[in-house]
């Protein structure tokens, strides 16, 4: 008895395999944090998984008969596996992200409770634990003592927080930070931000987050080139976007810029 | 039935055919990635390249928890029965959507995952009125969501409050209005017919009625058997789902393993496709123009909504965008947004149109938005 193939099975089986192999190749190459967020990565593993078995199961079902015609959702499938591939894995770009808006405002509009909130940076599950690697990480009330805060990623968020909700505490002490630099129509000529972007869950959630910053030569500067940049911390009324107040955000007035290499991984990613 | 393919030298053929066509379609993929890097102009270019990464992230981020769904859906549908179902279900209709708006702190599932599963209880029984609040109510009172919503506003309890309470709230009342307006309609798409037990199935040719596309199918069942169960026949994949003790372990996970295929196909096209429609809306609408078009009042409430079904974010992160507009938006609107977009949003419901009635689905969506419009305004008005 001759058996025919099953077109639509047969179809079915590829996007399936197709599909395991292109979460294969990111998890396996790490670009996988190009579109979602690390503690996601396993979420995708599973997916991974639940991908090969149900390939597996397809096989069985290759001779299957069945009239159906050919079913033209398949097509459908194809769309982001083209893509996928079509597309090399990287960050979005900034003007993409900046669509959503850019994250400088006040954290909440009323008593924020950061004090109790953000003593540690966290890396893992925020148990109190006497873990000598907590002993040595700085908080916020160690960033508040210091005259030079020195940025980087893994203090990025905390400090953004509590320097925007403390502008106060902050005035006047120096500041070395890097990121992107972006400039939009709603900027005066010698203001620019030195941002980073944060992705919450996945890249569709991204935000640019980051810094004011006044500069006499801000007009040299490259929209999205990297640089790093040190100044002192003051504060101005700000406007943007909002139509009725103006409202006090850090503003840091910069002294030095070089500019800096693209860091390995753009995003940053916040953990709690 | 399918028919059992062993590895015999056909099969292998066609598994290499298979995957050196995967391997083609791979090349040509990147070949013309790279060629449209060439060509196309570039700030073109970083825009489809920048729809394209958060296109594909939405399905990534997505795929895992439709899984789920599609998972869980088939287990309730094979290991669960029906009669278990009514046990469970209180006979007060308010208790009903009370408990329903509260699974959320059993069962945290996200937006993707809980269509499916939603699905699946209305076939086992479940009222109307007790799945849709129960859909509604789970992506937004849960804990990942309520602490997610708690750390992106630096700790506001006040945030977390209202989203919370009023989620539950608006998840009861249109749970309720929904079970009034379809009065006993199906809303389902399918209309399975549920063949009860006790017959003789030989030569017998049963036809799957209701989707007018390539839904529909035929199927012989061949054999005549025994048995005093139902048949359901409903995910297309040939399968006999039904509740039934009979089947061994293995035959039930490899019927589960089916269903999900065949489910992940059904609500995936709808995923693909949702996902798409809001990566483009990511890619083209601006923050300014959601700026320019009104920020207070009524106006305020009606953007913050409409930028919420839009964006079709996760329920887990959208506190964090809510959060930029604080300042700018009203509180009432803010809060709009986030209980209207882990409801409805532009994923969602096409995954909706995959299983139900568009008319009940325009219905769904009417009923969501007014009750999210009166509670985000009332939050205005009231002043908090």
């Amino acid at each position: 008895m001759k058996k025919r193939i099953n077109i639509n099975e047969l179809v079915w089986l590829g996007i399936l395999i197709a599909f395991s192999y292109f979460i294969y190749e990111l998890l396996i190459s790490g670009d996988m944090t190009y579109y979602i967020h690390p503690r996601m990565t396993i979420y995708a593993k599973f997916a991974f998984a639940v991908f090969v078995l149900l390939s597996l199961v397809q096989v069985r079902r290759l001779f299957s008969t069945s009239r159906r015609r050919f079913k033209l959702g398949y097509f459908i499938f194809i769309i982001p596996l083209f893509l996928g591939f079509a597309v090399e894995p990287q960050a979005v770009s900034a003007d993409i992200v900046a669509k959503k808006g850019l994250n400088m405002v006040r954290y909440s509009e009323g008593e924020s409770n950061t004090d109790q909130r953000l003593n540690m940076p966290s890396d893992e599950s925020d148990e109190k634990t006497d873990d000598k690697s907590r002993k040595d990480a700085l908080d916020v009330f160690d960033y508040r003592q210091m005259d030079v805060i020195e940025i980087n990623d893994e203090n990025f968020l905390m400090l953004h927080e509590d320097i925007n909700n403390n502008i106060d505490r902050y005035k006047g002490k120096t500041i070395i930070t890097y990121g992107f630099v972006y400039k939009d129509e709603n900027h005066e000529v010698n203001e620019f931000l030195t941002a980073r972007v944060v992705v919450v869950c996945c890249a569709a959630d991204s935000l640019i987050t980051g810094y004011l910053c006044e500069w006499d030569e801000a007009k040299s500067l490259e929209h999205e080139s990297w640089v790093k940049i040190q100044g002192t911390i003051d504060s101005t009324l700000y406007k943007y976007e909002s139509i009725d107040f103006e409202y006090e955000i850090p503003l840091i007035l910069v002294d030095q810029v070089t500019s800096h290499p693209v860091p390995e991984m753009e995003y940053i990613f916040p953990e709690y | 039935m399918s028919e059992k393919a062993g590895l015999n030298f056909k099969s292998v053929q066609v598994l290499i055919t298979a995957v050196i066509g995967i391997l083609v379609f791979i090349l040509v993929s990147r070949n013309l990635g790279t060629l449209g890097e060439m060509l196309v102009e570039s700030s073109l270019m970083n825009g489809i390249q920048g729809f394209s990464i958060i296109f594909m992230s939405i399905i990534l981020e997505a795929m895992p928890f439709v899984m789920l769904g599609a998972f869980v859906a088939s287990i309730i549908q094979i290991f669960v029965s029906e009669q278990t179902i009514t046990k469970l279900i209180p006979k007060n209709k308010f208790l009903g959507l009370l408990i329903a708006s509260l699974m959320g702190f059993v069962f945290p599932v996200c937006e993707c995952a809980i269509v499916p599963i939603m699905r699946r209880l209305l076939k086992k029984g479940v009222p109307l009125h007790i799945g849709v609040t129960f859909m509604l109510a789970v992506p937004i009172a849960n804990p990942v969501v309520l602490l997610s919503t708690y750390y992106a506003f630096a700790g506001d309890m006040k945030m977390v409050l209202l989203r919370g309470v009023l989620g539950m709230t608006g998840a009861i009342l249109v749970g309720y209005i929904i079970g009034q307006l379809q009065k006993g309609e199906n809303p389902l798409k399918e209309d399975v017919k549920d063949v009860e037990g006790g017959h003789d199935h030989e030569n017998m040719t049963m036809k799957k009625e209701g989707v007018v596309d390539s839904n529909s199918f035929q199927f012989n069942v061949v054999n005549t058997h025994n048995h005093d169960h139902e048949h359901d026949e409903s995910c297309g994949c040939g399968h006999d789902h039904a509740y039934d003790s009979d089947s061994s372990v293995k035959d039930k996970i490899i019927q589960v393993l089916s269903h999900t295929s065949a489910e992940l196909y059904s609500v995936g096209r709808f995923l693909i496709l949702g996902a798409f429609l809001s990566a483009l809306m990511q890619t083209l609408v601006s923050r300014d123009l959601i700026s320019s078009i009104g920020q207070g009042g009524i106006l305020s409430t009606m953007v913050m909504m409409g930028l919420a079904f839009v964006l079709s974010l996760c329920s887990e992160a959208d506190a964090f965008i809510a959060r930029t507009f604080l300042g700018q938006f009203t509180s009432g609107s803010i809060v709009g947004f986030m209980i209207y977009g882990p409801m409805i949003d532009i994923k969602n419901t096409m995954m909706l149109a995959g299983y139900f009635k568009s008319k009940f689905v325009i219905r769904l969506i009417a009923a969501i938005t007014v009750v999210c419009f009166v509670l985000a305004s009332l939050v205005n008005v009231f002043g908090l």
